[in-house]
């Protein structure tokens, strides 16, 4: 069910908020995906009677008035528990609202839980969660995606109607293909990230999680704009224009054929669309990998350096010395990945004045660079949104180089600070595939309006 | 015992006056209440960000185009990354290779220069505390007050040209009113790292830094013992090592910290949260507009223009109200030299016993002006003005009410007579010589005539009664 007519379904009395959340909640429990760390049934029932007030005087209904959604759980609810999937802040109750939470709930919307997710977004399969790991909805042996695997499985599996997640690297986007859902990640800037923890500022992107590009674009027009409180925040408006030419990769190295050929076979579906493709080459990829990398190992090492026991979170306070304490706060609350990306960032920010983080810099203005040259012949780049198709649990978690590479069609992306969607193409053996549009810097409006067409016209065909 | 050359660079943080911490809108003001400036921002709460505080940079600027420096048009936040209890997030906000401005200098009274390297700001820590039960306590009242930090080069030789160099800052900032800088209060800090060196080498020697100074009295002491701890070392044979010595008020003693970290280990970064600060050519002109004449040029103005001498000029312009209070009361005044003195005594005599600044006195400067006409003038000398002071010091009333009141007395014209005459027995020799063409000595017999009448009459009914008597005799 799409936004609008679950808004319809209110306003003509099939059913009333509260008996949704009822449903809900049932389905959560009886498909046992572990997309939840927390459910906040008595701040939703709460919200839905008030949402239901409204809807029965039919005066001032709000734009997403009762409308279940879920959030990612780095982002702050004041009263709610926010763990960041970490044994770190297990017990950590937040004593303010994020930004996005906030302007939900002033339109309304009422909210199911907080979404598991990879430790302190670290991760690209839900595996290093410390509150377990989330089943993809389409096949329960099968990983979500990650680190925003808890809101896309939730999503996917109609637990809720549009999830908030974070993309810093593609987070939002792979599980999104995983899960057969659309993934949002606008361009840097657009939405505030005020109480959202962060993991690499300069990278660091709140995102979509819906069923469709339509809804996707409601929920973003809610989130938008200056808080006052991210001084990181430009919400320029672009011309409104037609998007024709696309740009597509004619090779790809490391890519499933399957992936691949779901890939080829959309593009000519677009082409029959009558969209204009144009091949082009991305030899940027690699580098990505190296800038994305340092660049969020540096800035989560320090990000991420508050969680000291002192003042929140896991505390030992028996016994040790300042030093000893600190390593045992942080050596038993901080899973293996966490641990791994902060030693390697500290490590690079240490070596030669933060030589390592400048150089980080130069390649992003670099790729950002190569990004704006393509877009001069281009409206749009489309891109499998992952190199393979949704992989077992365990099958990759011990490699991290093999884990590192599923951010690698993703993560430029971030580093160019420009918008991108991935949503469903295809499915392959009933698991789904995902295909990624990148947008031109500050183009999202376009680009959602774009992929919404696109949407519906291939549904029709189907 | 060799001779050794001292090399003393200062860096000295100054609170920059604002209602609002730096990234927050948390109360800057002192309490003594731990905890309660504080919120999810200042504390450093996953998910919080920093916004900065406008109100800082004209602050900040406004003192580094006093110091002389070179403005940043670009400059830019960086984090300083280490961890200690009293830091919130794990690293400080402040500026690392793009400070605000840098390249200034300021003159001591020797003509002697004192580059100023570098001006940036900064966010302060908390604070940690030990109680008596060796608990450690942490207050965060003070996180994220905006902080200036001003690091010289190592060009002090010794420690009265510290203290001197601190002084005029001190006094330069709160001319501009960018600061209260109040050492006790912790809102000005000066740390001096100092190395010794024996007269022939050429290069500085390793430094040390002393910290938990809180007075210039402290600074003096530290300095002091530091040098001396240094010169034995090295007489002993031994080496300096860079550390960091803790200055013990009670016990005057210095013992060291940790070992000083090098600067790789704080991990500098820029800071992303927070877009580079960029200055117009407008703002930066405007804020120029804004800077008021400095306390040394004033010295040397009020020295020329009022005859006042170099100690004199110096302790009027300590402080600017004071200043400005000064030149407003004497505002046509012929004879300023002789009124210098109540700046001198009379008036730090007052503000002392009520504990006040001249702003806070009960009468303004306009009346003390007229005051001073009365004396310039001549119509009451200034044991009587003196005592004006004092009572409108406290009653804030006009002196010619004042005046008037002691004027009213009980006693009659006859008496005052009587009392004349007196006086004239008593001065023979003056009143004789006086008769003979010595017409300065009438101001004298006034004088007199006033002293015997306790100031009971008016100058101008002593003069006129006065006057007639000496003609009748
Ligand atoms: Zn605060």
């Amino acid at each position: 069910m799409d936004l609008e007519s679950l808004k319809r379904s209110y306003i003509e009395k099939e059913q009333t908020p509260t008996q949704m959340l009822d449903g809900i909640y049932k389905k959560i429990e009886d498909d046992e995906l572990n997309d939840f760390i927390l459910l906040s049934k008595n701040y939703a029932y709460e919200q839905a009677y008030l949402s239901e007030k409204r809807y029965e005087k039919k005066d001032g209904i709000l734009k997403l008035d009762g409308i279940p959604f879920s959030i990612k759980d780095n982002f702050a609810v004041k009263g709610l528990r926010m763990t960041c999937g970490s044994k770190m802040l297990s017990d950590f109750v937040s004593p303010y609202d994020s930004t996005v939470y906030k302007r939900l709930k002033e339109a309304g919307a009422v909210l199911i839980g907080k979404n598991n997710m990879d430790e302190f977004a670290m991760g690209s399969s839900n595996e290093t969660s410390f509150f377990g790991i989330v089943k993809n909805p389409f096949d329960k042996s099968y990983v979500p995606g990650g680190s925003s695997g808890g809101s896309a499985a939730a999503v996917g599996a109609d637990h809720s109607l549009f999830s908030i997640g974070s993309d810093t690297g593609g987070s939002i986007r792979q599980p999104a293909s995983f899960c057969g859902v659309v993934g949002f990640k606008p361009t840097y800037g657009k939405i505030s990230r005020y109480g959202l923890v962060a993991f690499s500022s300069s990278l660091d992107t709140v995102g979509i999680i819906t069923k469709s590009v339509k809804d996707c674009k409601e929920v973003f027009d809610v989130l938008r704009g200056d808080d006052g409180h991210d001084s990181t925040i430009e919400d320029l408006k672009p011309q409104r224009r037609e998007l024709k030419n696309i740009g597509f990769v004619e090779k790809l190295e490391h890519v499933d054929k399957n992936v691949f050929k779901i890939y080829i076979d959309y593009c000519s579906k677009l082409e029959k669309l009558g969209f204009k493709l144009k091949p082009i080459v991305l030899d940027f990829i690699e580098i990505s990998m190296a800038a994305y990398k340092i660049q969020t190992m540096c800035e989560a090492s320090s990000n991420l350096a508050r969680f000291d026991g002192i003042k929140y979170g896991l505390q030992h306070f028996s016994g040790d010395d300042l030093e000893g304490m600190y390593a045992r706060v942080r050596g038993e609350g901080f899973g293996k990945e966490v641990k791994r990306r902060i030693i390697s960032g500290t490590y690079f920010l240490m070596h030669n004045d933060g030589e390592y983080y400048n150089l980080s810099f130069k390649l992003r203005d670099y790729i950002a660079n190569r990004i704006d040259i393509l877009f001069k012949d281009i409206d749009l780049l489309i891109l499998p949104t992952s190199l393979s198709l949704p992989f077992k649990m365990g099958e990759k978690i011990e490699d991290p180089l093999m884990m590192h590479l599923s951010d690698s069609l993703t993560a430029f992306a971030n580093l160019a600070n420009v918008p991108a969607i991935s949503i469903n193409a295809d499915y392959f053996n009933s698991l789904p595939v995902g295909i990624q549009f990148v947008g031109k810097r500050n183009d999202d409006d376009n680009l959602l309006d774009s992929l919404s067409t696109i949407q519906m016209e291939l549904k029709k065909d189907e | 015992m060799s001779n050794f050359v001292v090399n003393i660079g200062v860096e000295t943080h100054i609170q920059i006056k604002t209602k609002s911490k730096i990234f927050c809108d948390c109360s800057t003001e002192f309490t003594d209440k731990p905890n309660v400036n504080v919120c999810p921002i200042c504390m450093g709460l996953p998910g919080t960000m920093p916004t900065l505080n406008f109100e800082v940079i004209p602050l900040a600027l406004k003192t580094a185009i006093a110091l002389n420096c070179i403005i940043n048009r670009i400059s830019g936040f960086a984090r300083k990354n280490y961890f200690y209890p009293d830091l919130p997030k794990g690293y400080q906000i402040t500026q690392h290779k793009f400070p605000l401005a840098h390249s200034g200098y300021i003159i001591l009274k020797s003509g002697k220069k004192i580059r100023i390297r570098r001006l940036h700001i900064e966010e302060d820590t908390g604070k940690m505390i030990h109680d008596q039960d060796e608990n450690s306590l942490l207050d965060f009242n003070r996180a994220g007050v905006p902080l200036m930090e001003i690091v010289t080069e190592p060009d002090f030789n010794s420690k009265e040209e510290v203290i001197e160099y601190l002084e005029r800052l001190q006094r330069i900032v709160r001319y501009l009113d960018v600061s209260s800088a109040n050492m006790e209060s912790g809102e000005f800090r000066g740390e001096p790292n100092i190395s010794i060196r024996k007269k022939e080498e050429g290069l500085l020697g390793v430094k040390t830094e002393i910290k938990n100074l809180n007075s210039f009295k402290a600074i003096e002491k530290g300095i002091t013992f530091e040098i001396e701890r240094q010169k034995m070392l090295l007489d002993g044979g031994q080496k300096i090592e860079s550390v960091t010595m803790l200055y013990d008020e009670k016990k005057q003693t210095l013992k060291p910290m940790r070992k000083k970290e090098s600067i790789s280990d704080y991990r500098y970064f820029p800071e992303p949260d927070l877009p580079d600060i960029i200055l117009s050519e407008d703002l930066i002109e405007k804020i120029k507009n804004t800077i008021p004449e400095l306390p040394e040029k004033k010295v040397e103005r009020f020295k020329r223009e009022y005859n006042l001498n170099d100690e004199e000029s110096e302790i009027i312009c300590q402080y600017k109200d004071y200043a400005d209070f000064f030149e407003k009361s004497i505002l046509g005044i012929k004879n300023v030299k002789r009124l210098t003195n109540f700046y001198i005594r009379e008036m730090p005599v007052i503000l002392k016993e009520k504990r006040m600044g001249v702003k806070d006195l009960p009468f303004d400067s306009d009346k003390l002006n007229a005051l001073f006409k009365m004396v310039d003038e001549e119509k009451i000398n200034l044991n009587l003005a003196q005592n004006i002071l004092k009572e409108i010091s406290s009653t804030g009333e006009h002196p010619d009410i004042i005046l008037k009141r002691a004027f009213e007395s009980d006693l009659s014209e006859d008496d005052l007579k009587n009392l004349i005459i007196q006086v004239l027995d008593e001065n023979k020799k003056e009143v004789e010589r006086y008769k003979n063409g010595e017409e300065k000595l009438f101001g004298f017999l006034v004088g007199q005539c006033m002293k015997k009448t306790k100031n009971r009459f008016s100058p101008g009914k002593v003069n006129e009664i006065l006057r007639n008597i000496l003609t009748k005799k």
